[in-house]
């Protein structure tokens, strides 16, 4: 059935409009707030965005697989289809999700990061969306999978999240159609139907 | 559609068995490809799920379970009348979404915090909450048509009207909606919001009635995000501690039934920071 419904999605796809597709994260905790905005270019998406709330320095900044933001906690790991290891948003190997740090610049309760660039992995639509999944800042700077850290390849050693927010639609209202299709990933989404359990039973 | 198929192999699969059954899976009329890895077989097959779960079984002799799909069924959204995440105070809730197999979308809540009686819920256009809810445009509309009730049909109700749903004399409103119109995966990325008022439907005779049900502004919302399985749960993530999802339902969720090196499963259920492992690639 839902091959079925993938395929008829798929075939209606190409009858898009060419409006450019935007997404939007709107970062928030006690102390922080950011608006992150990102745009479908012919070269990748186009993440543009200010967020204030902490000291000056490099903090990570990843796309989480999930967008269950109830404690920050239940977005899953890194967004990571490929189940490679961590690096630089520049690396060949990484997760789709590794955007690496955000950089904060100021004295004090002044410092803000600004931030515009393209990034040629992560997608609005198709395996690499990253629609309906979070945007995460940590409370530490991402080490790029560079050190000895025992958790370097996995989370570039990032620490705690300190703010998130879930990859919404800005833009066009309509149907993305093909835009959140669910990509499988071997760390997410363990679904059992109930009928299997109630045959083993 | 690609399925994952969880074999109970133990430690380590038999090496015959388990190319015996990468064979007899790649020699089946309508399995596009096979790989095994971790204990999983990742099968890109046009086949019924059933089938394939029967095929490994009976190939192996060991127990299955089918752990995924290539294409989820749930999603989730946070709904505050705050802004993202953290602490708010007001309006709070979760609502789940599930698509069956061929059945209709359903829509499981509870929210805390609302002014009891009816409140209009509906899925709105955009995910945008920059401006809280005043930001998340219209209720979802692809049709372009009149407001509605759910029970309408398609071509007389917007896409993302759910109706009303009831808070009690405590402020708390528990509901789950049946609705065979939206899909769950068009609206990820879009949000839901809890309306001020009664949504009358389309009914009333007011010029928002034909808009929004005059059922008022959003006193709570959140973006409708992906989400693990309504069947995963903390301990089934965190199958990191050797307690396999075959003997998990009869363990506790944590505390002395689980072994001692736990670190993630606890995390995952509320423990510290500290107990950090990097078999949960937080």
């Amino acid at each position: 059935m839902f091959w079925y419904i993938f395929v008829a999605i798929v075939a209606t796809a190409s009858a898009q409009t060419d409006e450019t597709y935007r997404a939007i994260a709107y970062l928030r905790s006690e102390t922080i707030t950011g608006n992150v905005t990102f745009t479908e270019t012919e070269d990748g998406v186009r993440v543009q965005g200010w967020i204030h709330g902490l000291d000056a320095g490099n903090y990570g900044f990843h796309v989480h697989e999930l967008g269950d933001i109830g404690d920050c906690l239940a977005t899953g790991a890194h967004y990571n289809p490929d189940d490679v290891t961590h690096g630089a948003r520049d690396n060949e190997v990484r997760h789709v999700g590794d955007l690496g740090n955000v950089r904060f610049e100021g004295e004090g309760v002044e410092a803000v990061a600004i931030f515009d660039y393209v990034d040629s992995v992560i997608a609005l639509r198709g395996r690499n969306s990253i629609l309906g999944r979070s945007l995460v800042l940590h409370e530490r700077e991402d080490d790029l999978g560079l050190t000895s850290h025992e958790d370097s390849l996995t989370t570039g050693n990032a620490g705690a999240r300190v703010a998130c927010g879930v990859i919404g639609i800005l833009a066009p209202n309509g149907p993305w159609n093909s835009a959140a299709r669910f990509v499988l990933t071997k760390s997410s989404l363990i679904l059992i139907l109930s009928n299997v359990l109630a045959n083993r039973n | 559609m690609e399925l994952e198929v969880l074999v109970d192999f133990g430690p380590k699969p038999n090496e015959e068995t388990l190319n015996e059954t990468l064979k007899k899976l790649k020699n089946t009329e309508g399995v596009k490809e096979v790989q095994y890895k971790d204990g999983t077989f990742m099968v890109e097959t046009v086949l019924p799920s059933s089938l394939v779960l029967n095929m490994v079984s009976e190939s192996t002799g060991k127990r299955t379970v089918l752990q995924g799909f290539g294409e989820s069924q749930s999603a989730v959204a946070s709904v505050t009348s705050a802004l993202g995440c953290g602490k708010s105070s007001g309006v709070m809730g979760v609502v789940r979404f599930q698509q069956t197999a061929e059945g209709p979308l359903v829509v499981d809540g509870t929210v805390d915090g609302l002014k009891p009686g009816e409140h209009g819920l509906h899925v709105h256009e955009a995910g945008d909450l920059s401006q809280g809810c005043k930001s998340i445009g219209g209720h979802y509309n692809p049709l372009g048509t009149v407001h509605g009730a759910p029970t309408d049909g398609r071509d007389r109700r917007h896409a993302g009207d759910l109706g009303n749903i009831v808070a009690d004399d405590m402020g708390r409103a528990t509901f789950r909606i049946l609705d065979d119109v939206l899909k769950v995966w068009e609206i990820v990325g879009r949000s839901i919001s809890i309306s001020d008022r009664r949504d009358d439907l389309g009914r009333g005779d007011s010029p928002e009635s034909k808009v929004d049900g005059a059922s008022g502004d959003s006193v709570a919302c959140g973006i409708i995000a992906r989400s693990a399985g309504i069947f995963q749960n903390p301990k089934r993530i965190c199958a990191c501690d050797g307690v396999t999802v075959w003997d998990e339902r009869d363990r506790p969720l944590a505390g002395a039934g689980r072994r001692s090196t736990s670190p993630c499963c606890n995390r995952e259920l509320g423990g510290g920071d500290a107990q950090k492992k990097t078999c949960c690639k937080v």
